[in-house]
């Protein structure tokens, strides 16, 4: 796997993380419910900041 | 909240657009679209998500929606008018979407970081433990929530026991409830006639 392949891998699977983790925040957005207000906390806030950590590693190994 | 699921909307379509072309980033300017898409769109949706969340928890059926405060909504039916909430709430004295926050403005999550526990522990104690039968307030209740409107109106300024009460009224020296003491009596509900905007069965 060269270099491109190995950086598109690393983008695609960032990209799915926060796209989950978008539509999970979309979901919450249907209720005014503590669990959903939970749900976007913890869930949305856990996957949005895998999805960060990724994208920083992303920039530190294909970019420099 | 029409702008939050616009913003969500386009964080959505930026991020499959890099998801289906990984390759964007190479291209012309397509950093840009990387920073945006995986870092710039989902942290701003995040916070603008927990920020309307959080104002959204102001709402009285999102104090409703735990069981164990569905007792103290129904005390607002009351029908007798010597009850504080329930004569608040059926006049139109508090704003009925925002019934509880109204005068309980620091409670669960409306407070520092004390609070903010206390309100995690309350999500908790709901889904995975069991709430207490009667529940009660964390401090005692302070009269700034009822002289934050009551405090300039006529009618209290000139009321003689306000008048000559005031300064201790003010410093909390002296509660409103001592007077004012009817307040979400659960435990009077069963004997209590409802009133419910005329639509009773």
């Amino acid at each position: 796997m060269n270099t491109d392949d190995k950086s598109a891998r690393h983008t695609r699977i960032t990209a799915l993380i926060f796209l989950v983790g978008l539509v999970v925040q979309l979901i919450t957005m249907i209720f005014v419910h503590p669990v959903t207000f939970m749900m976007h906390l913890v869930l949305g806030g856990a996957i949005t900041a895998a999805g960060v950590v990724l994208y920083l590693i992303y920039l530190t190994k294909h970019t420099i | 909240m029409a702008i939050l699921i616009a913003l969500l909307g386009v964080a959505i379509v930026v991020v499959a657009v890099v998801f289906i072309r990984p390759s964007i980033g190479q291209a012309k300017g397509g950093r840009i679209v990387l920073l945006l898409a995986l870092f710039v769109l989902p942290v701003l949706v995040f916070v603008f998500g927990a920020t309307t969340h959080l104002e959204n928890s102001k709402q009285t059926n999102f104090c409703l929606s735990c069981h164990a405060m569905k007792p103290y909504g129904e005390t607002l039916k009351i029908d007798d008018q010597a009850f504080i909430p329930a004569v608040h709430s059926q006049n139109h004295l508090i704003p009925s979407d925002k019934a509880c926050y109204t005068c309980h403005t620091t409670y669960t999550m409306f407070g520092g970081v004390k609070v903010k526990l206390q309100g995690l522990r309350h999500f908790f104690i709901q889904y995975l433990g069991k709430p207490p039968e009667q529940i009660e307030l964390y401090e005692p209740f302070n009269n700034r929530e009822c002289l934050h409107c009551h405090g300039e109106a006529r009618s209290f300024l000139e009321d003689p026991i306000h008048e000559a009460t005031l300064v201790d009224l003010e410093s909390n020296e002296l509660s409103c409830t001592e007077c004012h003491y009817l307040f979400h009596e659960v435990a009077e509900l069963a004997s209590q006639k409802l009133w419910d905007r005329g639509e009773e069965e």
